[in-house]
């Protein structure tokens, strides 16, 4: 069995120079046209705004946060506390990056993908998938 | 995303019975049908982590958090910056519009019975912890949040 790490769908790609220059470029573009857009934004009221702000507000209830996922991926800030006692994680909408799925699971905690789009193949025993993809392939039917 | 479907899958998955669960959830919007239309769905989770979308147009953009905050609490917010528009002056408050929201944030919620006390939290966001999501683009700073 392969750690997260060594999963070829989480390799850090090295990019050469040449290889940057496009991406970049492709960059730029997409600034411009994102300034272009900002025009026709949608904007919200003060009150509203002020509501969801006061909905929104983080605590702290004293647990210490972990940081899990690959370098490409930011999003999942955890509950070292909670995660402990964790012993299922549900993962809905997983595109192709499934780090988190696989580490979780090397913590021998069931993980159970739903709707699984790009990621197809969960390479540990502890994952499963119900394979009601909408793009590619269900792990199930290969 | 069909939320009575997901409650019934999840449920006949063949947990849910210690509620020692865990909720990873980027649906595109979807986020809004589960939290709202499920029943007994979420009390399940001791932590439930989300990107929510669409946050300046969401018609149900009040109702989500009122309906988590009911079993959960929320310990992290976070504004994805992969966003339509690179002018992060207007979340900052630098331009004065102070009351636009970004249009992606990653929410962190833990169960209620996994805590004894609560406090406000006094790291603004980005903290040391938190990732560009798009690397090229600024991070979108969240200190006018919590004033």
């Amino acid at each position: 069995m392969i750690s997260p790490a060594q999963h070829p769908k989480n390799a850090v790609n090295e990019d050469s120079p040449a290889e940057r220059q496009p991406r970049r470029l492709l960059v730029r573009v997409w600034k411009y046209i994102a300034a272009m857009s900002s025009r026709l934004r949608p904007t919200i009221d003060k009150k509203t705004a002020k509501l969801i702000k006061q909905l929104l507000v983080p605590f702290d209830v004293g647990h210490t946060k972990a940081k899990l996922g690959s370098d490409k991926d930011g999003r999942y800030v955890l509950s070292t506390e909670v995660l402990r006692s964790v012993k299922r994680v549900y993962s809905l909408g997983i595109t192709n990056d499934c780090y988190i799925d696989q580490l979780l699971a090397s913590q021998d905690k069931s993980v159970y993908q739903h709707d699984v789009n790009f990621c197809a193949t969960p390479n540990h025993p502890n994952m499963r998938s119900n394979g009601s993809s909408w793009m590619l392939r269900p792990w199930n039917k290969n | 995303m069909d939320a009575q479907a997901v409650e019934q899958e999840l449920k006949g998955s063949g947990a849910f019975s210690d509620g020692e669960n865990m909720l990873l959830m980027d649906i595109e919007g979807g986020e809004y049908d589960v939290v709202l239309n499920s029943r007994d769905l979420l009390r399940n989770f001791s932590q439930i982590c989300l990107e929510l979308h669409s946050v300046p147009t969401s018609k149900h953009i009040e109702a989500l958090p009122r309906r988590l905050n009911q079993t959960h609490t929320l310990i992290r917010i976070h504004a994805n910056n992969w966003v339509l528009w690179p002018d992060y002056k207007s979340y900052t408050g630098r331009s004065g519009i102070k009351h636009e929201l970004p249009d992606l944030l990653e929410l962190t919620y833990v169960r209620n019975d996994t805590f004894s006390t609560k406090r406000m939290s006094k790291e603004k966001s980005p903290t040391p912890m938190d990732k560009k999501n798009i690397p090229n683009f600024r991070e979108v700073e969240m200190g006018w949040w919590f004033q």
